[in-house]
């Protein structure tokens, strides 16, 4: 008979196995030529936009391993290969194997290693694994960053071989398609809307019109393309509070879905992706173009996009921004005791640690509900729901972030006793919907904007 | 001796040119990388930030969250270091008489050295258990993560040897040292154990731009690129 500590031990080597095996079949079979191709690409790193982050990063880490016990992965499964280093120097031995003296002299003695069809099959599973949450990066007293090493192999394969993840690439083929990651049409986008409005006039008695293609508009909101489906009160929420606040917003018939799967793996998708959404930002004159509850799109739009495509003529907020901003003018009213249950949040790591949106969630949680309590660690020391870097975007990597990445976020979850888990990024409430699924936690999940939809008066 | 004592001079032109101009070079790399994404990592200081960065670089806070043994084995071995760094230079100068103006009485050098040294020896032996036996530390160890710790202790314990039981005058090491910077090198001071002190440390010196000791000079543009609001 096996302990629980048995079973859940079979259970996890299980659903890595599993998940490996998926990533070992979406990557194929490379050939000599993509070994030798990725190689020359590598030679050419230098040119990468943020060279000088990955050069650091591989010439100062030092394999202390200081950061393997921050890392919510290797703190649930401490197997060598979830160890954040062990990535670092999965790029790094093939770097001074190839491109150094002392590798090509020292050899292995040095750390260096040649780069076979397995071992590029080894980057791919490796460097998919990863939730590139960067909370290593805050502990490693170098700053060594693994989100930088890790987006670098998986550009390097994407860019000679073209493979990625089976979902997230179909995302990024809709999108450049379409103009969202979900081949959504203007007729369904229009259908939804029309629901949110229904759905609005039902709970709250409004007549809100959600204003679509408003040239001149004062924002211009983009939401993901999850929250159409996943989390219709977040969207109906946002709505009702730009209508409550009577604020000059839009939405895009066009252009509506703010996600950019381009952002974990390769940088021309991502940089057509922010380019369609500036160009129908300019398009409809909006001074300030707001992210929905959204968080790599937000780190995309905010940081990343500027940087890569020069300064836009407008500003780029996330909705957290605009919401607590509202509050703190008195521009809405919110009625705590629509919201009598305890509530918690879930710091996304790109809300957070990347963009730097730490208070304005909790402004707003406050405001809008009677008891709210923090999670431990919280803001810039959270950990990742085990759904970062695209991972939660596959189907097939369920078991992998139910069983291993996300489950120190269960537990966290579980130990502030909230009956709501609210948090302010798409992706983190898919994974935070399964996780309470799966550990049969009694706790519900919603996003920023369901509590506020709840306490908004007029 | 006289063999050792030629490769402790041409090694010692040798380790001088390449850590000169070695940390000059991978920090003019470094430099001319293009780091065109802004890559901050939040909460960024809004004030004092070149304070910040220097205390992140020096005094390691989240390194001290993260794993407070190792904090505290690094903090000893770099504050060893600094003393003896520090001692070190009067071989060049009369530091001597400087310590005694700072109320350091010159007799106590002896005791201040070798108690550093062995604070020094001690952590690259707790910096080596941690690479043998933490796991998180072992597995992910090579070759060369080991070797320089082992070159550095023989290197601190071969000094420590030499001072305690070969002890050369501190007037013969400084005139042999300011021939060497003087372009002008004099025989150095005829004792086995000093000549093979010196002769590692060039060594160490050389490793050290080319290893991962050079570590000081790269976290300068790691914290920079953390802290900055724009691509750098």
């Amino acid at each position: 008979m096996k302990t629980d500590t048995e079973n859940q031990a079979d259970s996890q080597a299980k659903a890595v196995e599993e998940y490996e095996k998926t990533l070992e079949r979406w990557f194929g079979e490379a050939t000599k030529e993509d070994v030798q191709k990725v190689i020359d690409k590598l030679g050419e790193w230098e040119k990468l936009p943020y060279s000088k982050l990955v050069k650091l990063n591989l010439d100062l880490c030092s394999n202390c391993g200081a950061c393997a016990d921050e890392c919510h992965i290797y703190k649930t499964l401490p197997r060598k290969e979830f160890n954040p280093v062990y990535r670092v120097k999965l790029l790094r031995s093939v770097y001074q194997k190839y491109f150094t003296w002392v590798g090509k002299v020292f050899g292995r003695f040095a750390g260096a290693r040649k780069l076979d069809k397995e071992l590029l099959k080894e980057w791919f599973v490796r460097f998919y694994q990863c939730n590139m949450c960067r909370r290593c990066n805050i502990f490693c007293p170098f700053g060594v960053d693994n989100m930088a090493i890790v987006r670098t192999g998986r550009l390097l394969i994407n860019d000679v071989m073209g493979k990625t993840t089976e979902d997230m690439g179909r995302g990024v083929r809709y999108h450049l398609r379409d103009g969202n990651a979900s081949e959504m049409s203007e007729a369904a986008f229009r259908n939804i809307v029309s629901f949110w409005e229904d759905e609005i006039k039902e709970v709250k008695g409004w007549d809100v019109k959600v204003p679509i293609d408003v040239v001149g508009a004062e924002m211009f909101l983009i939401p993901p393309n999850t929250d159409y489906f996943h989390s219709l009160e977040t969207m109906e929420g946002i709505a009702a509070t730009l209508y409550a606040a009577n604020v000059s917003w839009t939405m895009s018939s066009k252009i509506f879905d703010s996600v950019n799967y381009g952002t974990f793996f390769n940088d021309e998708a991502w940089a057509s992706i922010i380019t369609q959404h500036i160009e129908e930002a300019k398009r409809l004159k909006c001074k300030t173009l707001v992210v929905g509850e959204c968080g790599h799109a937000t780190k995309s739009l905010m940081f990343l996009g500027p940087s890569l495509l020069g300064e836009f003529p407008f500003e780029v907020k996330n909705i957290l921004q605009v919401t607590a901003d509202l509050i703190q003018h008195d521009r809405i009213k919110l009625n705590k005791e629509a919201n009598p249950e305890t509530v918690t949040y879930h710091d996304p790591c790109n809300v957070t640690r990347m963009c730097g949106i730490m208070e304005e969630p909790r402004i707003i949680l406050r405001a809008a509900c009677m008891d709210f309590r923090e999670m431990t660690p919280n803001r810039d020391r959270n950990y990742c729901c085990g759904g970062g870097g695209g991972v939660v975007l596959e189907t097939a990597s369920h078991d992998f972030r139910m069983e291993v990445t996300g489950k120190l976020k269960a537990e966290q979850m579980q130990r502030t006793g909230a009956k709501i888990v609210v948090t302010s990024c798409a992706n983190c409430k898919v994974e935070i919907s399964h996780l309470i699924d799966q550990y049969k936690l009694d706790m519900k999940w919603a996003g920023v904007h369901d509590m506020v939809l709840n306490a908004l008066e007029l | 001796m006289t063999a050792l004592s030629y490769l402790v001079i041409i090694f010692g032109y040798l380790a001088l040119l390449l850590f000169i101009f070695g940390i000059i070079y991978r920090a003019w790399r470094w430099n001319r990388l293009p780091q065109g994404f802004s890559w901050g990592l939040f909460p960024k200081p809004t004030r004092w930030v070149v304070t910040s960065m220097l205390w992140k670089i020096l005094a390691w806070p989240t390194l001290f969250k993260a794993d407070r043994l190792l904090w505290a084995g690094a903090l000893f071995f770099h504050l060893g270091l600094l003393v003896l760094f520090a001692g070190h230079l009067g071989s060049f100068i009369d530091i001597a008489s400087l310590g005694e103006r700072i109320g350091i009485p010159s007799e106590s050098s002896y005791v201040i050295g070798i108690t550093a040294g062995t604070i020094v020896a001690i952590t690259i032996l707790f910096y080596i258990s941690r690479r043998l036996f933490i796991r998180r530390s072992s597995e992910i160890s090579v070759f060369a993560d080991h070797f320089w710790l082992w070159v550095l202790l023989v290197v601190v314990l071969v000094g420590i040897y030499s001072r305690v039981f070969h002890e050369v005058s501190s007037d013969a090491v400084r005139d042999f040292a300011l021939s060497v910077v003087a372009f002008n090198p004099a025989l150095p001071p005829q004792n086995f154990w000093f000549l093979m002190h010196v002769l590692l440390s060039e060594f160490f010196i050389i490793y050290a731009v080319i290893g991962k000791p050079i570590h000081l000079v790269g976290q300068l543009f790691t914290q920079y690129i953390l802290v900055s609001e724009e691509g750098s």
